[in-house]
């Protein structure tokens, strides 16, 4: 590993932070709370204050487990409003550990349905302060880094898996191109998504000629992606059968098929 | 020494004769292993010759600041050129997610003097590096990016959430590259194109002491 190249170099800053719980998932009833906490470790030689905070999160309409992050109550189904915690600064000591306790009360509101979520947010406290004033242009640029827990909450009895994998083509292999798949897998229910996928082309008497993955997918409720792939080996001439399945957890499996025929 | 000899041996030779058994028992054993998320960061500084070969110190800045100091003239031998910091930094970040794919971002701010003037944004440069080290036994600690992992492209460090890697689905990616400049070089601008009003940071650039703030965000996906 590359930072083990500075050990025993002499005195340097590093960044260590760990967190137990990168993935909070509770089922709740409207009106119930769960509670729970989140251990943080400094592994590194100095002390570090860390700061806590909740954001809203989504994935990106790529689709590829990207996200973005807003503000508290920014996006559609925002958990953050659900969530108290404390403390809001920790002090860790050198080689120390320290926990942050949560609190997730679901609102009352009988209308939640599905999946809502936040993230919290542990960040490296970094030093406050201008410099001195330069006669020349000078730079300077303080750093932190922060590590997130994703807070996925589902309402209990109201949650709606449901998936469709759509347009369907299939283009065969020549000896100058691969075979190209594209479809569109779109998430029709009402909590996220992650779906793995993959293909197989079905010869003759249902004997599997090919198999390949497909790219894995992370869904928003609402939301979906394109899928596409490459597959660069050959087939001999007839009918075959491209069958693609997404696998997105839970029992949810989505299937399409598409006819092929290679010249 | 003789007495706590004598007391181990008596714990020893007073075990029960389990051994005399002749029958076996199935014991189930279960271990949990706790998913965590760590993120271990350092900076070090590097200057880069005309050749673009580069030089790194072995250790790394002593505090969380990434300091280019005073900007000078880009070519030393004409002092209209536009201006640069004669050094940049690369960052190296280790990642344990517990074997779940991940993603880091970059988050920064202008640079900006006391004044609120700010360094062009094409001229403050986050570029993440396509190389990275994983969990394999090979000892390379610069090796392509395996799989379907993505770093991001050169942008402006005064961005919001830009992308540093998508590991895709790979869960064996342990050390992550980034660099990080204040320049008006095409080679290492954020637009990687000829120069431009936007590039470079103009020799009449108000004096006073430029600042920023980058914040490196991991979450699994």
């Amino acid at each position: 590993m590359a930072l083990l190249l500075f050990a025993g170099a002499g005195p340097a800053w590093a960044l260590n932070l760990t967190n137990n719980r990168p993935i909070v998932q509770e089922t709740l009833a409207p009106g119930d709370a769960v509670q729970g906490s989140v251990e943080l470790a400094n592994n590194g030689a100095e002390p570090m204050r860390v700061k806590v905070y909740l954001e809203d999160w989504r994935y990106t309409s790529a689709g590829d487990g990207s996200k973005e992050f807003a503000a508290p109550g920014t996006f559609p189904r925002s958990a953050a409003g659900w969530v108290s915690v404390f403390p809001a600064l920790v002090d860790l000591p050198a080689h120390g550990r320290g926990h942050v306790d949560y609190v997730i009360r679901a609102p009352k509101d009988q209308a939640l349905d599905g999946g809502y979520y936040a993230v919290l947010f542990f960040e490296s406290v970094i030093g406050q302060g201008r410099a001195e004033r330069s006669a020349e242009p000078s730079a300077k640029v303080q750093f932190s880094a922060r590590l997130g827990s994703l807070f996925l909450v589902e309402v209990n009895g109201s949650v709606r898996r449901q998936a469709t994998l759509a347009s369907l083509a299939v283009s065969p292999p020549s000896a100058s191109t691969p075979l190209k798949l594209q479809s569109q897998l779109s998430n029709d229910g009402n909590t996220v998504l992650k779906c793995e996928g993959f293909f197989h082309l079905l010869g003759p008497s249902d004997l599997v000629a090919a198999r390949g993955e497909l790219p894995s997918r992370y869904l928003w409720p609402g939301s979906g992606a394109p899928i596409a792939a490459e597959w660069a080996g050959s087939l001999n001439p007839g009918s075959y059968t491209t069958v693609v399945t997404y696998d997105c957890g839970g029992e949810l499996v989505v299937t399409s098929e598409a006819d092929l025929v290679v010249r | 020494m003789k007495i706590w000899r004598s007391a181990v041996l008596a714990g020893v030779l007073a075990v029960p004769a389990l051994a005399q058994a002749a029958t076996t028992q199935a014991v189930d054993v279960t271990a949990e292993v706790t998913p965590t998320t760590n993120l271990t960061c350092a900076v070090v500084r590097c200057t880069a010759d005309a050749t673009g070969t580069e030089t790194c110190n072995t250790t790394p800045e002593p505090t969380a600041v990434m300091d280019f100091g005073t900007l000078g003239p880009a070519d030393p031998t004409n002092p209209s050129s536009a201006l640069s910091s004669d050094h940049f930094f690369k960052v190296f970040c280790g990642v344990n997610t517990s074997g779940r794919p991940y993603t880091v971002t970059q988050t920064g701010t202008a640079l900006t003097n006391e004044n609120g003037v700010a360094i062009p944004n094409n001229a403050w440069v986050f570029t993440p590096i396509a190389f990275v080290d994983t969990t394999d036994a090979d000892n390379i600690a610069n090796e392509p990016l395996p799989g379907d992992a993505a770093v991001g492209g050169v942008a402006s460090a005064n961005s919001t959430n830009a992308l540093w890697i998508d590991t895709g689905s790979q869960t064996n990616i342990v050390v992550v590259q980034a660099a990080y400049g204040v320049t008006g070089d095409p080679r290492r601008d954020a637009d990687l194109s000829s120069d431009t009003t936007g590039d470079l940071i103009p020799p009449t650039q108000q004096a006073g002491s430029y600042q920023s703030s980058v914040t490196w965000t991991l979450t699994p996906k």
